[in-house]
Formats: C-alpha cells, sequence, structure tokens
C-alpha cells in the first residue's frame, strides 16, 4: 500500500520519489501540501490563491448559487487546511484532489436540495436556477491558463454525445438516470458514453502525475 | 489470473464525475469489497479521479476573495478556546485523530468521522461528518445536554440486516449514540442522546445496532502502537 505525503514526512521518507512525469508546478503543489502540514500559511495562501478560483467557478457552476459556491469553496479549503495529510499523491495531482473536493461538495448539496423539494412536492424543475451575483468577476490572475486550454481541447476532441454526457454529469451534477431520462436515451447508452469518454479523457489529459 | 474489471471501470468512471445513481453506488460498493485489495482497482479509479478533477479547470475562474483565506486560517485559533460563537475542531486533539487513523484501517466498516463544528445557533453546535464519498452528516446539538438532531444524505441505503450507527468517542472509548436508517440516502431523525463538547463523533455499518460497543470493530483496534 502506498504512504500518504504525511505518512512518508513522519517517517523521514523522500514524500516526493523520483517521477518522470511529474511537472513542476505539481511537484511545488505537492511541497506546498507538506509544508501545509506543518502548518505553513504561506503556503496555504498560496494554493488558495491558485486554486480557489477555479474552486468556485466549478462549484458555482454545479449549485449554479454564488453564495452557496462561496461555502463549498470555503468548506473545501477549510478541510485542506485542517487535514491536508488527506492528501495522498497516489491518488492524484493535488489540483484534481481539491477539484475533486469541491467537486463532491457540489454535487451533493444538490442532491440534497433536490432530495428536499421531491420530500416537500414540489414540482421537478430547475429550482436551483440561476442567482447572478454583480460583484461576480472573472479572474486572469493566476487562471492557468494553459491548463485550461489542455482541458478544453482535451474536451474538444469527445465525440459530441460523450461530451454531451460528460457536461452534464459532471458540470451539471445530474445522475446518470436523470442524464439518461432528459436526453431520451437508454441508461447503458449513458454509462457507455461516459465510459468511453473518461477513457479518452484519461489519456488526453495525461492520466495521473506520479 | 487477471479478474475482468470492466464492470468496476465503467462503475469507477461515473463515480468520477459524480453520477452514479444509489443501486449503482451500492454495485460498487459491493463491487469494490468483491475485488479486495486490487492494484488494477486503484489504478483505475485514480486515473479517472485525476481525469474528473482536471475537468474543472475547463470554466473560466471566478476570483475569490483573501478574506476567505484569512477566515479559514483564523478558525485553529479560535478552535483552542472552544466557547459560544466560535468555531470548534472536535478532531483537533492529535491523540484523536491518531486514533483514529487507526480505527479506521482496523475498522473497514467506519464510513464517516467527524470534521468541524460550527455554531449554529446561541443554543446549538453543529458537528459535519463527511465520507469518502458525497455522505454528510449534520449532528445539532447542545454539549451536555440530552437530545440531538441528524441530518444528512448522500448514504447508500443499507439492505436489510445492516444499519448505520452513530458513536461518540470520549476519551478512548466509543458510546453508541444511536442507530438509523436511510432513505433515498438522506436521514432526518431526533436521538435522545448527550454529546459533549470534545467528543469525537464517528459513523460505522453494523450488522445490528449493536448495544455495546465491544461488538464492533471499532472497539478491538490495536491502538498499543498510538503515538
Amino acid at each position: 500500500m502506498a504512504l500518504a505525503i504525511a505518512d512518508r514526512h513522519r517517517q523521514g521518507l523522500p514524500w516526493s520519489e523520483p517521477m518522470t512525469a511529474l511537472d513542476p508546478s505539481e511537484a511545488r503543489d505537492r511541497e506546498l501540501v507538506l509544508r501545509v502540514c506543518r502548518g505553513d500559511e504561506e503556503a496555504f495562501r498560496w494554493l488558495f490563491r491558485r486554486y480557489a478560483p477555479a474552486a468556485r467557478a466549478l462549484a458555482q457552476r454545479v449549485v449554479r448559487k454564488p453564495h452557496l459556491a462561496e461555502e463549498i469553496v470555503q468548506e473545501a479549503f477549510l478541510a485542506l487546511w485542517k487535514n491536508p495529510e488527506g492528501y495522498d499523491r497516489d491518488r492524484g495531482s493535488v489540483r484534481s484532489w481539491l477539484m475533486g473536493t469541491v467537486h463532491h461538495r457540489a454535487v451533493d448539496l444538490v442532491r440534497r436540495e433536490e432530495a428536499h423539494r421531491r420530500r416537500a412536492g414540489e414540482a421537478v424543475q430547475d429550482a436551483l436556477g440561476t442567482d447572478p451575483d454583480p460583484a461576480e468577476q472573472v479572474t486572469e490572475e493566476l487562471a492557468l491558463p494553459e491548463e485550461r486550454r489542455a482541458v478544453r481541447s482535451a474536451l474538444d476532441q469527445l465525440p459530441a454525445e460523450q461530451r454531451r454526457v460528460i457536461e452534464l454529469m459532471y458540470f451539471d451534477g445530474l445522475t446518470q438516470s436523470a442524464i439518461a431520462e432528459k436526453l431520451a436515451l437508454p441508461l447503458g447508452t449513458v454509462k457507455s458514453r461516459t465510459l468511453l469518454a473518461m477513457r479518452r479523457l484519461r489519456t488526453t489529459l495525461g492520466g495521473m502525475e506520479r | 489470473m487477471m479478474r475482468d474489471h470492466s464492470l468496476i471501470e465503467e462503475l469507477m468512471a461515473i463515480d468520477a464525475l459524480g453520477g452514479l445513481d444509489p443501486a449503482d453506488r451500492e454495485l460498487l460498493a459491493n463491487e469494490r469489497s468483491s475485488h479486495g485489495v486490487c492494484e488494477e482497482c486503484a489504478r483505475i479509479e485514480a486515473e479517472f479521479a485525476e481525469a474528473a478533477g482536471r475537468l474543472a479547470f475547463a470554466l473560466d475562474p471566478i476570483a475569490v476573495d483573501d478574506a476567505v483565506a484569512d477566515a479559514i486560517l483564523r478558525s485553529p485559533q479560535e478552535t483552542t478556546a472552544a466557547g459560544p460563537g466560535r468555531v470548534v475542531d472536535l478532531a483537533a486533539a492529535r491523540e484523536h485523530r491518531a486514533l483514529w487513523r487507526t480505527l479506521v484501517s482496523v475498522a473497514a466498516a467506519v464510513v464517516l468521522v467527524a470534521t468541524i463544528v460550527i455554531l449554529r445557533s446561541p443554543g446549538g453546535e453543529v458537528a459535519i461528518l463527511r465520507g469518502a464519498g458525497p455522505e454528510r452528516l449534520e449532528i445539532t446539538f447542545s454539549p451536555g445536554e440530552p437530545g440531538v438532531s441528524l441530518s444528512g444524505s448522500g448514504f447508500t441505503d443499507l439492505p436489510a440486516g445492516q444499519t448505520y450507527e452513530l458513536w461518540a468517542i470520549r476519551g478512548d472509548t466509543p458510546i453508541k449514540a444511536a442507530c438509523f436508517g436511510t432513505e433515498d440516502g438522506g436521514v432526518d431523525l431526533d436521538i435522545d442522546a448527550t454529546i459533549r463538547t470534545g467528543d469525537l463523533m464517528a459513523v460505522t455499518v453494523e450488522p445490528e445496532c449493536a448495544s455495546a460497543p465491544s461488538t464492533t470493530p471499532i472497539i478491538t483496534a490495536d491502538t498499543s502502537n498510538l503515538t
């Protein structure tokens, strides 16, 4: 079983083993997480400034409410500050881990709201809606433009029907069955398109940087 | 001989995107259990998680005020002086964290551990427990007083013969707080338990509502090597 970085740190092991495909920014991120393990506030701030804008965009895309998105981002980074040992380098990059945390929380919130609406007997509709924040602004500072280009390119390379499923599932927080219903497709088709798309994405996005 | 990973790969691909229905979440849990410790499964899951996480960067970023980071960084100081209006960290004590690391490693059935407690109102605190997946449980209580409210979501509805069980870890002793089931992955329940500030909360999956903690993996954990 591979060791989490905090375990490596405690055992005096090199926590960043020789890696062949680790890009400099990921190596720096891992170093920053290790420093956060030691309580380094500056390291935390650096990670926050670098990734909170993307986290906010993701949360807001899923929950559609700026104030809820901000809460999700705060929760996710609070978890990073309080439990940085939760990061396991063998399970992926720091940025994917952070975004995964945010996505879990956002989807969970959307599903809870849906469940509450169902229990209240309300009509199933897009009640989340949008709640535009006039103060909202797109930030280009630390916007990771190269990363954005790479990911958009990877999405663009997907067949349109696969991309649609990925967008609905990841960015809109829909379940496989909700997508099947929305697109009037058999559930099995949604599943197979998801799998094919994810196989392509893990290849085009380079897979893991161990 | 290499096991067939086609089903678990499909489930993991969808899970990485947060798209599994409850039934398939349960199926994935069963598949994981069936595969046991499996390097190929771990590789597949990690690669899909990596790809899914990267998707977030396709979006135009939205500025976040540095004040949010300031508030997060201030919270640990407030933890040491828990009181009304403060943010309290139930899991802050290092011995508790170390204990829990061991407990969780031994008790595979532990699905949630406490992360933070925040004050919701002058008379009550809320412990928020999160699982590795979408499981989330809010425990509203007044420290030292009977009466606790549970509100949760994202759980897998358990089959007959299994139950979720809430524990309060006081010192090294797990104290049963309540057993509960879920409906559509959610729970809303008031229980007659008493939680004290400093208790560490956990939820396990049990074959039956255990009356004594000695019947659970928690209490049988070897904690002799705790640091």
